[in-house]
Parts: C-alpha cells; structure tokens; sequence
C-alpha cells in the first residue's frame, strides 16, 4: 500500500520531469544499462540483445529514433556473443545516424571491441 | 490501521544555489556536440551509487540534443585500458581520451550521499550529483552544476514511541531498495542537466525553438 503510493508519487514527478515531446525512443535501454552495470538482476548478453530488438522493432514501427549510443551498445553486445557480422551493421548504423561516433566505431571496425572483463 | 501508518513523503529540492543563471560564455563559445560521460567518482560510501546513476544520465543530455557515447561500453574500454575505477578513469589525460574517442567535452561526475541514512523516527533517501563539463581539447571548463533529491519518510502522527518505532521500521523497509534510491538517481541527473538557466544548453539535435 504504501509501497505503491511512494512508487505512483514517484512516477507522476518523473514524468513531470520529461514533458515535452522526446527526441528518442528509450525503451528498455535504460533498464538494460542499469541491470548490466549493477547487480539489480544481470542478465545475459542474450537476453539484453533481445530485450533492445524489441525496442528496434517499437521504434521502427512508429517512426522513431533511437538514442545516441543505443546501437554502439547493441553492436558491442553482438560482438559479446560472437556475431561479428551484426555487430558490424550495428557499428555502421551507429556512424550513420552519429557522426560525433565515427572515432570510436571505426575502432571497433578495425580492431574489434572491447572484452568483457570482471569488475 | 493504515492510516495511521502513514507516511509523509517530502522530495525536497535544492537545484544549484543561487536564482542567478549560469555564465555560459564558454560553453557557446566551444558549443560542444558529443559528450563523454566518465563512470562517476563516488563519496558516498556505496559502491552501486555510481553505476546506478550512470544509468540515469545518459537520457537528460541526449534528450538536451547532445551525442553521447554509450556509457556502459565507454567503461568497459577504459577497464581494459587499465583504469579499473572511476577514480583512475577520471585520470585520464584529455589529450589520450581525445586521441581515442575524440568527444568534443568530457563530463566528470561526482556521486555523494547515495542510500538510506536511517534514524529511529524517520529515514532518508539523499542522493546529490556534482558535475563538470569540461572541453577535451584544451581542458576548457564549459559548465558545472550541482542537483540534490532528498526525500524522507516519517511518521505525520505518532501514537507514542512504539508507533514511532513502527512507523520507522515501515518507512526503513521502503526505502532501503536499492531500486529506490536509483529512481531519486533519475530524478536528480534530470535536474541537474535540464533546469533552465542552470542545467545545459541545447545541443546540435534539438528541436530549435519558436523563434
């Protein structure tokens, strides 16, 4: 009860926060990044794959982008699991819609991406 | 019953400190278009209080009209690159980081006050983001800021010390998720990045305003 009163008071000053029209589609990515980075219920590469196709396919079908960022992270994801051929479409998308991102992907092109390492 | 249990929620905003606006000369006059945002330095005691809000920070400066790189796969280089905490990646010399990513500004972020303080009659939820904004090319500060969430729980009528004491345990166990302390992260790294006259300017994506 009071859970869910502190959670809906919550909700309604965060959407207050962000009123006017978006520029992005979030989707999942944020919930992705956070699980990933912290230990609030990590889950496979896999998985987070999946869970930001979802967000692709949302975005796709109602026309619109995608955050700076999204499609480096997704690409990076496909490397992770061993898809080098999507991951370089992702790299390349990334590029296309961010130019701000050409270093960094044309990085990756060349030398491939980052191992996951322990933290 | 449930009524008396009651919890009082207060979010309590201090955004910057003073009404006068930012000087922005800096800033227009380097007018930076992507941003690195560097895992934040954390002096809150709680090691997930900087992973936490770097989730958080990524949506406000996008959505200002800023590139910004992925942050989760920006950490992950510099671990390999041998700077395994924030502390070490805030180090890092601009002209490398430059070389490597070539980021127009770089953000450093300062994470305080992550977490429940817990009394015995209330509890407290304070999270505080410092940030700095800085030109990669030649260490130009571009703009910094300060926001602070601070919510509490307590009791609005207390029938006695037990009902305090109860009161406090409902108000401990509520705020005590970790899940919780990430949302005030939200809602603190959105302050900070969009209060007019304080947060950032607009950056190369934004959706130009009303002339």
């Amino acid at each position: 009860m009071i859970i869910r009163r502190l959670a809906g008071l919550g909700t309604l000053l965060l959407l207050s926060a962000c009123a006017s029209k978006p520029l992005y589609y979030w989707g999942n990515y944020e919930s992705v990044l956070y699980r990933s980075m912290t230990d609030a219920g990590r889950e496979s590469p896999s998985r987070q794959i999946e869970r930001l196709r979802e967000d692709v396919a949302v975005a796709a079908k109602r026309g619109l982008a995608l955050p700076p960022g999204f499609r480096a992270h997704l690409g990076y994801l496909y490397s992770e699991v061993g898809n080098g051929e999507l991951a370089r479409a992702e790299f390349l998308a990334e590029k296309q819609s961010f130019p701000e991102a050409s270093a960094l992907m044309d990085r990756f092109l060349a030398k491939g991406t980052p191992k996951r390492s322990d933290r | 019953m449930k009524n008396s249990f009651g919890v009082a929620l207060a979010l309590l905003l201090v955004v910057g400190c003073a009404s006068k606006p930012y000087d922005y000369t800096n800033f227009r006059k380097y007018s930076p278009r992507s941003i690195l945002v560097l895992p934040p330095l954390n002096s809150s005691g709680d090691v997930t209080g900087s992973y936490s809000c770097l989730a958080t920070v990524t949506r406000p400066i996008a959505e200002k009209g800023f590139y910004v790189f992925p942050v989760e796969v920006i950490d992950r280089m510099l671990k390999e690159n041998g700077l395994p905490t924030p502390g070490e990646m805030h180090q890092a010399s601009l002209k490398k980081i430059s070389e490597i990513l070539a980021p127009d500004a770089v953000l450093y972020l300062n994470v305080t006050g992550y977490g429940t303080r817990f009394s015995v009659i209330t509890s407290n939820t304070r999270v505080t983001i410092v940030g700095r904004l800085v030109h990669a090319k030649t260490g130009t500060l571009l703009w910094e800021g300060r926001a602070t969430a601070n919510e509490s729980s307590s009791a609005q009528q207390s029938d006695g010390v037990l009902g305090m004491i109860v009161n406090a345990a409902v108000a401990q166990a509520v705020n005590s998720a970790t899940d919780r302390a990430h949302d005030i992260c939200r809602y603190v790294s959105h302050q900070l990045f969009l209060t007019p006259d304080h947060g950032l300017l607009d950056g190369p994506y934004a959706i130009p305003k009303n002339p």
